[in-house]
């Protein structure tokens, strides 16, 4: 069950509008303008279609040409095809997300509501999480015979999606159905659950990690395992730290309640949901407070919890906040309260950087930081059986830079986070500009050394072509994805400063010239790759990712973040 | 719609928006509720539209008591925001079929309505657009074409005179209003005290910090009003020229 949509009707009214119009005088070509021109825009589902099938294909490929081989790709096109997946899905999202408002209104009971809303949504994103993890675990399946490390990965891997999975579930329940019955109890026991799986999806990695290593002696002989017993052991503390890790985290989950999850889960939904200074927002069990204070009769204790400890969280309510609300709601309340005078407090506030996601920012740099330590241990210890543990950090870290590290899919940062709410404010476009270009270079700089590492470690100890492949593909998406942020300084300047033809023009060259860097990145490969096929195919197949994502972000960008953002906002 | 109002009241955390309010009123009236910002009437259209349930006290529609939950008689009413929420990926089009189907009502014969009445607020040639590029005027008055197209016997409209729509809509609206009272429709909107002299509402509502200081007729508003020298509905109401009666005296 979904949004009801009534196309006859839509058909039917259409012909006689258009009829109408036409006796009202409007030409052909005027209807057609009328009619085409402001239609519904294209809709992102194109990561959404066609990136397991991109998937698809690469691993067909690999696995044809070098057998057991593809793991090593496997890593970096999951979380890019994950990354890639969110910016198709959001399309979808988009869809309902501000249907916790608006159904309100209409006569839909709780449980109609409840069931329009949830369960389809859950299930695609369950689906769409299940086709990879289905992916992997026949590929890593296939590779078992082969080595110990592909079967632990592979397990990794599935637990992972798995546990994103079982999150993505959890999230969708919590934050869409704020008239679901039984709402409170079925959230606490969702929190709960979550939060279990969470922990147990690490743990099961874990032993699985330290089972296989024991039992790979008996499976795979001893010879074999000699060789891999770094990999092994890596693996066995890896996933026991992260079990750790989870435990901890899970702990948090339950005793904070759904904030953690929204703090940590749902910025990839904010970033693009927040494009517009009208667009409404809930904060977890309080649906409705940006709107009028309350909405229903059940506001969760999380909600006041949130509001009073908003120095830690207060990039997400903030954009929230629709200046022409006033200061009823919690959001006005918010703003009136950190605003202050003349808004320096927002200023300084943005210029720390915490601005972006709530604490997101600060984990995900934290997170770069240790992978990055992670992978010099690696390199530090020149041993063949660790060079492996070199290897699956940098490609871990790979996939968690895909993951985390691809902010051109959403709208920059700041470009659709607070610029709409700074333009009511007495703050100047210089001043938004200045901000904006400071907080990106500083996302920026925290890339770089990680980067660098990654490119060291990756052409001193690729093993073989398919890794320095891999290797180059990461490092150029990345910086391509590290590009697109930059690009909104640059427009922003180009408001501020004038010369905008002459700045919007390098803007874009500097974004393009960035595609440029990924294909010929990819395509160097073919210069020490003797594979004819990977020669060719991946730099071909990733170059069409490449473009697509360009054709994606460029219409985020240019469709959204520069129009609907830039151009209302006064000249300083 | 007979609508009556035992005692209700609405808290808030840290505001009590209603106190104990009563009221009643009946088939093809215009009701215009008024007060300052905060006075209570948003609350009071949403407590009437089951958006929000009263702390204490009921509401009645036909004499069967309402609860948010009830969408049956959900379905005979219909709540305009000041600011109407909306997909915005949608289309005009696309919104006002919606609501037809979320309202249970068959779309067939009522193309001719749903022309005629976009045509009527010029916003026919917005049909095919996403509703969030349209202006805040022109997403009003699509909303009040969904509403007029699906006609319920209640209507509950907050600030459609602050809707942003433009004079020729505001006419509109109120011609077609005072056509749909007359076919026993009630309509309630809340509104500022500075247009309530035009003769568009029956009876006014008059809201202050959430409780009712006086309803009905703009005589007997006024009458009230003369009576309370020191009140607020005083200085607003006669004091300031308000309510067509000039300085009041």
């Amino acid at each position: 069950m979904r949004i009801p949509r009534d196309r006859a009707f839509e058909r039917r009214v259409s012909r006689r509008l258009k009829a109408s119009l036409r006796e009202g005088g409007v030409g052909w070509f005027q209807l057609l303008r009328i009619r085409f021109g402001n239609a519904t825009r294209m809709r992102l589902d194109i990561g959404y279609i066609f990136v397991p099938i991109i998937v698809l294909m690469v691993f067909s490929v690999v696995e044809v040409t070098s057998p057991g081989a593809a793991l090593l790709v496997v890593w970096p096109l999951f979380a890019l095809a994950h990354a890639l997946w969110w910016a198709g899905g959001l399309s979808l999202e988009t869809e309902i997300q501000p249907g916790d408002l608006v159904l309100c209104h209409y006569p839909v009971s709780s449980e109609e509501y409840w069931w329009m809303v949830v369960p389809g949504a859950v299930l695609r994103f369950f689906a769409a999480q299940s086709v990879f993890a289905l992916l992997a675990l026949i590929f890593g399946l296939t590779w078992v015979s082969e080595s110990p490390e592909r079967w632990l990965a592979i397990f990794f891997l599935s637990a992972a999606a798995q546990a994103s999975a079982l999150f993505a579930v959890a999230m969708w329940l919590c934050f869409r159905s704020p008239g679901a019955p039984y709402r409170r109890t079925a959230l606490a026991l969702l929190v709960v659950v979550s939060a279990a799986f969470y922990f147990l999806s690490h743990v099961r990695g874990g032993c699985a990690a330290w089972v296989g290593w024991a039992l790979s002696p008996f499976v795979f002989g001893f010879n074999q395992w000699v060789a891999h017993a770094g990999f092994g052991l890596a693996a066995g503390v890896w996933m026991t730290v992260a079990a750790l890790v989870a435990a901890v985290a899970a702990a948090i989950m339950v005793y904070r309640g759904e904030r953690w999850w929204y703090e940590v889960y749902f910025p990839p939904y904010y970033d693009v949901q927040s494009e517009e200074p009208g667009d409404i927002f809930g904060v977890p069990g309080t649906v409705g407070d940006a709107d009028d204070g309350e909405a229903w009769d059940a506001p969760s204790p999380s909600a006041s919890k949130a509001f009073d400890s908003m120095d830690e969280s207060i990039g997400l309510e903030l954009r929230g906040f629709r200046p022409e609300d006033g200061g009823d709601g919690m959001l006005g309340r918010l703003a009136r309260r950190v605003l202050g005078e003349r808004g320096e407090v927002v200023l300084d506030f943005l210029s720390s950087g915490r601005y972006r996601n709530g604490e997101m920012f600060t984990v995900s740099w934290k997170w770069r930081i240790a992978m990055a330590f992670l992978v010099a241990i690696g390199i530090s210890i020149d041993y063949q059986g660790l060079v492996f543990l070199g290897e699956s950090a940098l490609v871990f870290s790979m996939a968690f830079v895909f993951n985390h590290g691809l902010p051109g899919l959403r709208p920059a940062p700041l470009g659709n986070v607070s610029i709409p709410l700074l333009a009511f404010y007495p703050v100047t476009m210089r001043e938004i500009a200045w901000i904006h270009l400071k907080t990106t270079l500083i996302k920026f700089a925290a890339w770089i050394p990680y980067a660098c590492l990654m490119l060291a470690l990756g052409l001193r100890y690729a093993y073989d072509d398919l890794t320095k492949v891999a290797l180059l593909t990461a490092l150029a998406i990345s910086i391509f994805g590290a590009a697109l942020p930059l690009l909104t300084s640059f427009e922003l300047f180009s408001v501020t400063f004038g010369h905008r033809s002459l700045l919007r023009g390098f803007a874009y060259g500097f974004f393009l010239v960035s595609v440029i860097v990924v294909d010929l990145g990819l395509l160097s490969s073919v210069f020490f790759v003797d594979n004819w096929t990977w020669r060719w195919i991946v730099p071909l197949l990733i170059g069409a990712v490449s473009a697509v994502y360009f054709a994606v972000s460029a219409r985020f960008l240019w469709g959204k973040t520069m129009g609907d953002f830039v151009h209302p906002i006064r000249p300083s | 719609m007979k609508t009556k109002l035992e005692g209700v009241s609405k808290e808030y955390p840290n505001v009590r928006a209603l106190r104990d309010v009563s009221l009643e009123f009946g088939d093809g009236e215009i009701i215009a509720v008024l007060g300052l910002n905060g006075a209570g009437k948003t609350t009071l259209l949403r407590v009437l539209s089951g958006l929000v349930a009263p702390s204490s006290g009921k509401v009645f529609h036909d004499g069967v008591e309402f609860l948010p939950s009830d969408a049956e008689l959900k379905r005979r009413l219909m709540f305009l925001p000041d600011f109407p929420l909306f997909y915005p990926g949608m289309t005009p089009l696309r919104h006002i079929g919606m609501a037809l189907r979320l309202y249970g009502r068959s779309s067939d014969g009522l193309e001719e309505r749903v022309v005629e009445a976009l045509s009527d607020f010029d916003i026919s040639r917005l049909a095919w657009s996403r509703l969030d590029t349209l202006s805040r005027g022109q997403v009003y008055k699509m909303a009040l074409v969904a509403m007029m197209v699906l006609e319920p016997d209640l209507w509950l409209l907050d600030e459609p005179f602050a809707s942003g729509m433009d004079p020729v809509g505001l006419a509109r609206f109120k011609r077609r209003s005072l056509s749909a009272a007359g076919r026993g429709r009630t309509i309630v909107y809340s509104t500022q005290i500075v247009e309530v002299n035009d003769g568009f509402a029956d009876r006014l509502l008059v809201l202050d910090g959430g409780e009712v200081v006086a309803f009905g007729t703009l005589d007997e508003v006024r009458k009230t009003a003369l009576e309370k020298r020191n009140s607020l509905l005083y200085e607003l109401f006669v004091k300031l020229g308000r309510g067509g009666g000039g300085d009041g005296e």
